[in-house]
């Protein structure tokens, strides 16, 4: 059963305890939670890849663009609001508490919030500093569950992101895919952005440049970056580098890594990452909860009775 | 104190506070507080509760948001398509050096 010991409500648990709380949780609850995850998660993923490998191949109307954006963002709407759900069966999962889910307001609430964290997160990451509490706020938004009330629902999804900052920090420094993908595009984008800046740059310098932006994005995000470095090669082995297969033609373009490639390794790691940080959210919402309704008593006081 | 000793729900019991909208007499156990107001049950659920228009023009209005989600989501991809056609070939492939 997962950990549920007492903590500081001053600072919260360190982000280790959190992550490893996270990974009981989601071991503890049955399987169907984290396929409905997946049901929600890869259908934008997959359909992500294929909007990318279509529209950097050739040029399209501006109806069939059109088209494809608006198949890509009902998907992301899809998304969201099945990762609310899988939130909410992880809480009920860990109070052990059922409750009645309005679909209705969950979609609301879901697409009129997360469609803003696509212009505001970057805006954040440009300026480094706000960020984390930025990611806390869209984080705890999806971990949103029908105890909140609509008219404080801004306030308290604001509370909840400016409450351990530490902890929040860590969680997102480490696990947040937003970082991988930043790091991965990085490595991605800046070696040919130096050659079209400075054609004549020597060899020593464009290696050099390289390995700044690799060690800089390793550093951005350790466990994202890693699990890039393993997925590439992974990739790098199925397509067979020089062969003719259908899969290379897809992922190389001219011998190297074409950027659909670049994109399939984002799109892994985030379906890897975004459960454990969704279970991560899912208990520091269940901690703040905890620290002012003593929630964590009552869901511990459910398990003796039903153990007994 | 409040003219009435006897609790409206429980006539065994001392009042300690009336609703201040049904003007009902109440013990310890039949009051809450609502935004600094002590108020009986049934006073307390009109309260919380909204009316049926309201309801509805709230639902309508998270209609709204959420359609208004769904553009901002469908206008960011559209322009991401746009900025897709104008990048140069040689950033869709890895060549680091």
């Amino acid at each position: 059963m997962v950990n549920t010991k007492t903590f500081d409500p001053q600072h919260g648990r360190t982000a280790a305890a959190l992550i490893d709380e996270s990974g009981q949780l989601l071991r503890s609850a049955p399987a169907g939670i984290l396929c409905l995850y997946f049901a929600a998660a890869v259908p934008f993923t997959a359909g992500l890849v294929l909007f990318w490998t279509i529209m950097i191949r050739s040029s399209h109307s501006i109806w069939c663009s059109a088209a494809a954006a608006l198949v890509l963002s009902l998907l992301f709407i899809w998304m969201k609001i099945g990762q609310n759900l899988y939130c909410r069966q992880l809480s009920q999962h860990l109070t052990g508490r059922r409750e009645a889910v309005d679909i209705w307001r969950t979609a609301c609430v879901q697409t009129a919030i997360h469609p803003t964290g696509i212009l505001t997160l970057p805006i954040c990451l440009a300026i480094a500093l706000p960020y984390g509490w930025a990611c806390a706020f869209y984080q705890h938004a999806t971990a949103l569950n029908s105890r909140t009330n609509d008219s404080k629902l801004l306030l308290e999804l604001r509370q909840h992101a400016m409450k351990w900052p530490l902890q929040n920090h860590a969680v997102t420094w480490l696990l947040s895919p937003a970082l991988t993908i930043i790091g991965v595009s990085a490595v991605m984008i800046m070696p040919p952005l130096m050659r079209l800046i400075n054609p004549a740059m020597p060899l020593a310098l464009q290696v050099a440049t390289s390995m700044v932006f690799i060690v800089v994005a390793v550093l951005g995000s350790p466990i994202g970056m890693l699990m890039s470095a393993n997925f590439a090669a992974l990739l790098l082995l199925l397509s067979q580098p020089g062969g003719e297969s259908p899969i290379a033609s897809v992922l190389l373009q001219n011998g190297a890594p074409s950027s659909t490639f670049a994109v399939i390794v984002c799109c892994l790691v985030y379906l890897c990452m975004d459960p454990i940080v969704k279970a991560c959210y899912v208990l520091r919402n269940h901690h703040i909860r905890s620290s002012m309704t003593a929630q964590d008593l009552h869901a511990r006081l459910r398990r003796i009775r039903a153990g007994s | 104190m409040t003219g009435q000793i006897e609790c409206h729900n429980h006539p065994e019991r001392d009042v300690v506070a009336r609703c201040p909208r049904c003007t009902q007499a109440l013990c310890r156990e039949c009051v809450t507080e609502h935004n600094n107001r002590m108020l009986c049950e049934s006073c307390l659920r009109t309260v919380i509760q909204p009316t049926a228009p309201d309801s509805k023009r709230k639902n309508v209005a998270m209609a709204a948001v959420a359609a208004a989600g769904c553009l901002l989501v469908w206008l960011f991809f559209l322009a991401t398509v746009q900025i897709l056609a104008h990048v140069p070939a040689a950033f869709h492939r890895f060549a680091p050096w």
